[in-house]
């Protein structure tokens, strides 16, 4: 009996010295942190492993220096340590995923309509391209003009392709020649992730049209190669290869990069349908070369990425199909650009921080055109495009309550040697624009708990805009933009938020719309675009693993001064300030996972009623019909599986009725189309070796449809896949 | 696990509800007119958008028809910038520019009796204007390749290519004699002479830029007129030229940017410029001080007039008005002093209008 007393008295002593035990966790994610060092009063050191520390023989004035890898020092007595036995430590700030954690649940909490596009199994062994991915997974509407190669715009809300900003690695993508930009050029492989926001505001940036944010970054803690290859039924073939690594890793500083090599080549000669019968697509041949490089290098609270890439490609380009005729320009085009991105981020801690980015873009774009179809009576067939910028954000909080964004962004743009048909009417060769952005924003947290309301944001921004342009009767237009906003939070046990924003804003005409813009009139000069748009949404997520996640957002967006093309003669066409459209509708998405995030099913739905607003006279039939192009419904489904070492998925695209003329005629238009891509892929990992082979189905039911009139979608497009990766 | 196959099954339930979203308004296929004395409307489309379509306007009924030739061959497309059509013993000879065709409709009926295809060799010859001598010979300019094509309207083949100037245009017969503008897309300022007997370019005539019109006048002369800079910089003229000679006798100015003339009798052309549709005196060489009809007084959203045709039996202008280029425009219907007679709907951007007698 007594042996028993002195046991239970042993366990019971020794687990109330085990009441002095230490754990340590992520400020950020609350998750434990098992490997750190601990040294006690400067004397010795404890490493532990298991994130626990048992302080059962350290005396309580004993002060603790706490050290892991990624995160900032701490010193604490032992005594400060006992009393809640949890000790947080903070993230080192240079750490960008903390940050990029950071601006993703800022993004979700601001006004505006989120969407964050997997990058899953499928993305990455599969053929998808980023503007699929967007497809499917957004609400963003994807102008094709069929093939792999063919060009690929995005665009939302009824507004047009230039209202889309698009940001890579913090840099402006989107040129000053068309303010556009080619999702084909970009590369899944060397994409981290791809995130939209549609409406609100973000870091000195109002786009009604929206955000489309691509970060790079596949840096591994170990050596890994990745290997693919893929050939089509449409005699396209493309291999990549991709390296990353980790050389140096201390406590405080760390180098990663990662290189890519992505090649595709082939006749492209993909078959499509028009007017009862199947043909085969002639002179849309490609061959691209994509090298990427991204280093990351981070010391202390400092961190310094650099992303650079040049692009090599040369693509046939195909002209129309129409009756009697498929249109063969013979002519090429022929891109050499250099894309260099530098970002340094500095913090002195998660709430204040501030972000430099460095970016250049160069380009030499030729048109290799034989029959002069584009480049008539010019000799000179090419131009370059020179695009320099820097960004400088500042975050700050006071409080925690009163946070601030402010900055200065800069950007310079050269277009020399500009070719083009009508140059001997035209000769302008050279434009050049300086474009100097100041902003600021802040957002209010107000605590009403009382209330049963978790929190309300009052957001305000504000930015102005100056730009300096030559070679086009000089012009120097400013653009004042402002917005203000709020959310509201209940309080409840699950994600709510209700969202509310409205703002002015505009765009500047670019390069190709000032060099058309007095073509039939020598005295006519654009003026920017405006805007005034208001939204409201709500947000729910249920689960802590996103299992439930459902935003519907419903926006109105007025547009005055808007640019429309008029044509002067036959194909000569001249753009004009006087529009005006009222975009208005909602947009849905919602997902869930299921089967521990094993199944994933989600569905976009976007509804659009963008109308003319402008009535030129008593017998203009297009007063308040919808624009040309823009479908009143789209709606993207997916479902895609996990299980065990099986991965595939399949995917419906729905585009109503799309208008092709200003009156809405119906005898010219688009016809509804429903298309349905799938992938199937399979692991297998032998030793350190992975291998996936994989196939994905492009338009699986051979649908018949267009996405821009004359340019027919391919039919069936199967694609077989092998990627090997070596762990 | 019965919650979790709920939420699967609104998915796949929400899928096959698209089949019922995608139910939309049904194209109405429209009346096959018959046809007796009428208007032809030409109607270019939209660029690059294979939406060319024709309307008839019935002079009697006072009724436009729309899309008579996709109603009368079965839903077929007239195809991609339907440029100008050449009436024909009954039958309309349509240059077809973008489908490189020159597609032949019964006038009775509409129905298509062919074509002439202009694709072979991959080229993209694009059909500008067309003239006929008799039911073997016909000659179209192809503003693609810069040549004139000649044809066998009967048998619709091919049957020789003549290299001319640049962006050919209006082409007009006379004299044994083939006249060519050499348009140049606007660069261009010569007018190419062919001898229809040997089909072969035997001499270039220095005029205005750009010409792009040309007629064969009562007189057996050619009248020329160069539509120069349409932003006015330079004004547009007519050349009159001895077809014998093949000199130029006579130029008179017309404006900015003066297009499609058309002779109303043996003195007199009617045109239009920016400023509206204009009358010449060719025996005086005086052009109305005023437009007949004012260019924004027909379409007073773009000020723009695209198209004119004259009616001579009923003393009828007939003006196209594209409206702002990108939706259906509309036939105005005047009187030569520019008194407002009437107006009937067609298609999208009416760049020619033909009387059928």
């Amino acid at each position: 009996m007594k042996k028993i007393f002195a046991i239970c008295v042993f366990f019971f002593v020794s687990e109330s010295f085990s009441q002095n035990e230490i754990k340590f966790f992520s400020s950020i994610d609350s998750l434990s942190i098992n490997d750190v060092s601990i040294s006690i009063d400067n004397s010795f050191q404890i490493i532990v492993k298991d994130g626990k520390f048992k302080a059962d023989n350290t005396s309580l004035n004993s002060i603790l220096s706490i050290k892991s890898s990624g995160y900032k020092d701490t010193i604490i007595s032992l005594k400060e340590a006992l009393i809640s036995k949890n000790i947080y430590l903070q993230p080192l700030v240079y750490q960008l995923p903390e940050i990029k954690k950071i601006q993703k649940k800022e993004a979700i909490e601001k006004p505006g309509f989120y969407e964050k596009i997997p990058l899953d199994l499928q993305a990455k062994y599969s053929t998808y391209s980023i503007s699929d991915l967007l497809k499917i997974h957004s609400t963003f509407e994807v102008k094709d003009y069929g093939g792999s190669s063919s060009l690929k715009t995005l665009s939302a809300r009824g507004m047009s392709s230039e209202n889309t900003l698009i940001l890579f690695n913090e840099a402006r993508l989107n040129n000053f020649y068309n303010s556009s930009f080619d999702f084909s050029k970009l590369s899944t492989l060397s994409v981290k992730t791809i995130e939209t926001q549609k409406g609100g505001y973000s870091d000195g940036y109002f786009t009604p049209g929206g955000i489309i944010k691509i970060n790079t970054g596949n840096f591994t803690d170990s050596f890994d190669l990745f290997f693919k290859t893929s050939f089509d039924n449409n005699n396209v073939a493309s291999s990549a290869i991709r390296i990353s690594d980790k050389l140096i890793e201390a406590y405080d500083y760390s180098l990663k990069y990662s290189m890519l090599v992505d090649i595709s080549y082939g006749k492209n000669n993909f078959e499509y349908f028009f007017e009862g019968k199947r043909k085969r697509r002639q002179g849309s041949d490609l061959k691209k070369k994509l090298f990427v490089a991204d280093i990351l290098w981070t010391i202390d609270n400092l961190s310094i990425k650099y992303y650079g890439s040049y692009n090599n490609y040369n693509i046939s380009i195909p002209g129309y199909v129409v009756s009697n005729f498929e249109l063969q320009t013979g002519a090429r085009d022929i891109n050499r650009s250099f894309l260099n991105i530098i970002n340094i981020n500095f913090g002195i801690d998660l709430q204040n921080y501030v972000i430099l980015t460095l970016n250049s873009s160069n380009s030499t774009l030729l048109i290799d055109d034989p029959n002069n179809y584009f480049n008539y009576q010019n000799n000179q067939k090419k131009s370059y495009l020179d695009d320099y910028g820097v960004s400088l954000k500042f975050h700050n909080a006071i409080r925690g309550f009163l946070e601030f964004d402010y900055g200065f962004m800069t950007n310079y743009a050269a277009l020399k040697n500009k070719n083009d048909f009508l140059f001997a009417i035209n000769p302008r060769r050279y434009f050049e624009k300086l474009e100097r952005t100041f902003y600021l924003s802040n957002n209010l947290k107000i605590d009403l708990s009382k209330l049963y309301i978790k929190e309300v944001k009052i957001f305000s921004s504000l930015s102005y805009t100056h730009g300096k342009e030559k070679g086009i009767e000089s012009q120097n237009p400013d653009l004042l933009s402002r917005g203000i906003g709020a959310t509201i939070q209940p309080d409840l046990n699950f994600d709510l938020l209700f969202k509310f924003y409205k703002a002015k804003s505009g765009r500047f005409p670019n390069f190709y719309e000032r060099y058309y813009q007095n073509i039939n009139s020598s005295s006519y000069i654009l003026k920017p675009e405006k805007y005034d748009w208001t939204e409201a949404g709500i947000f729910l997520n249920f689960g802590d693993a996103n299992i439930f996640e459902f935003a519907a957002n419903y926006f109105s967006i007025f547009s005055k001064d808007k640019i429309v093309w008029i044509p002067v003669r036959f194909t000569i066409q001249s753009p004009r300030n006087f529009a005006k459209v009222l975009s208005r509708g909602a947009e849905v998405s919602a997902s869930q996972s299921i089967f521990e995030n094993s199944l994933k099913l989600g569905l976009k739905y976007s509804f659009i009623k963008a109308l003319n607003k402008l009535k030129l006279a008593a017998n203009d039939n297009s007063y308040n019909k919808q624009i040309p192009y823009i479908p009143r419904h789209k709606i993207s489904a997916f479902f895609s599986l996990n299980y065990r070492s099986f991965f595939g998925g399949i995917s419906f695209l729905f585009n109503s009725r799309r208008y092709l003329t200003r009156d809405n005629d119906i005898f010219s238009s688009l016809d509804p189309f429903l298309a349905t891509d799938c992938s199937f892929g399979y692991e297998y990992i032998f030793k350190s070796i992975k291998l996936i082979p994989s196939i994905n189905a492009y338009n699986l039911f051979d649908s018949k449809y267009e996405i821009i009139k004359s340019y027919p979608m391919p039919l069936r497009t199967i694609i077989i896949n092998l990627t090997m990766e070596v762990l | 696990m019965k919650n979790k196959l709920y939420k699967l099954s609104w998915f796949f339930i929400f899928i096959l509800s698209l089949n019922f979203i995608g139910c939309d308004d049904e194209k109405d296929p429209g009346e096959i007119p018959f046809v007796k004395r009428g208007v032809i409307v030409v109607n270019e489309g939209l660029w690059q958008q294979n939406n060319s379509s024709l309307t008839y306007y019935d002079l009697q009924e006072q009724k436009a028809y729309q899309n008579v030739y996709s109603t009368a061959n079965n839903g077929a497309a007239l195809g991609e910038t339907a440029n100008s059509i050449f009436i024909y013993e009954n039958k309309g000879y349509i240059a077809v520019t973008g489908s490189n065709k020159i597609e032949i409709i019964n006038l009775e009926d509409f129905r298509s009796l062919g074509k002439v295809d202009l694709s072979y060799g991959g080229k993209n010859r694009e059909p500008r204007h067309i003239v006929i001598l008799n039911p073997f010979v016909g000659y179209a300019t192809c503003l693609g390749t810069n040549t004139v094509v000649k044809f066998n309207p009967s048998t619709k083949q091919t049957i020789k290519e003549i290299l001319v100037g640049d962006k050919p245009e209006g082409i007009a017969y006379a004299k044994g004699k083939l006249f060519v503008c050499n348009s140049g897309y606007g660069m261009g300022n010569t007018v190419s002479v062919i001898d229809a007997n040997k089909d072969s370019v035997i001499s270039s005539i220095k005029v205005r830029y750009n010409p792009q019109y040309v007629l064969a006048t009562a007189d057996e002369n050619i009248l020329v007129l160069s539509s120069a800079d349409f932003r006015g910089t330079i004004p547009g003229a007519f050349f009159k030229i001895n077809s014998q000679t093949l000199a130029i006798t006579d130029s008179i100015e017309a404006g900015v940017y003066p297009i499609k003339p058309i002779a109303i009798n043996s003195d007199e052309i009617l045109f239009i410029n920016l400023n509206g549709v204009y009358k010449l005196k060719l025996s005086t060489k005086i052009v109305s001080k005023e437009p007949i009809v004012s260019a924004f007084r027909a379409n007073p959203i773009f000020g723009a007039i695209y198209s004119i045709a004259f009616d001579s039996k009923e003393n009828k202008l007939y003006v196209g008005n594209p409206k702002d280029f990108v939706q259906n425009g509309e036939i105005l219907i005047y009187s030569l002093q520019g008194d407002s007679l009437g107006v009937f709907n067609c298609g999208i951007n009416p760049g020619t209008i033909a009387i059928k007698n």
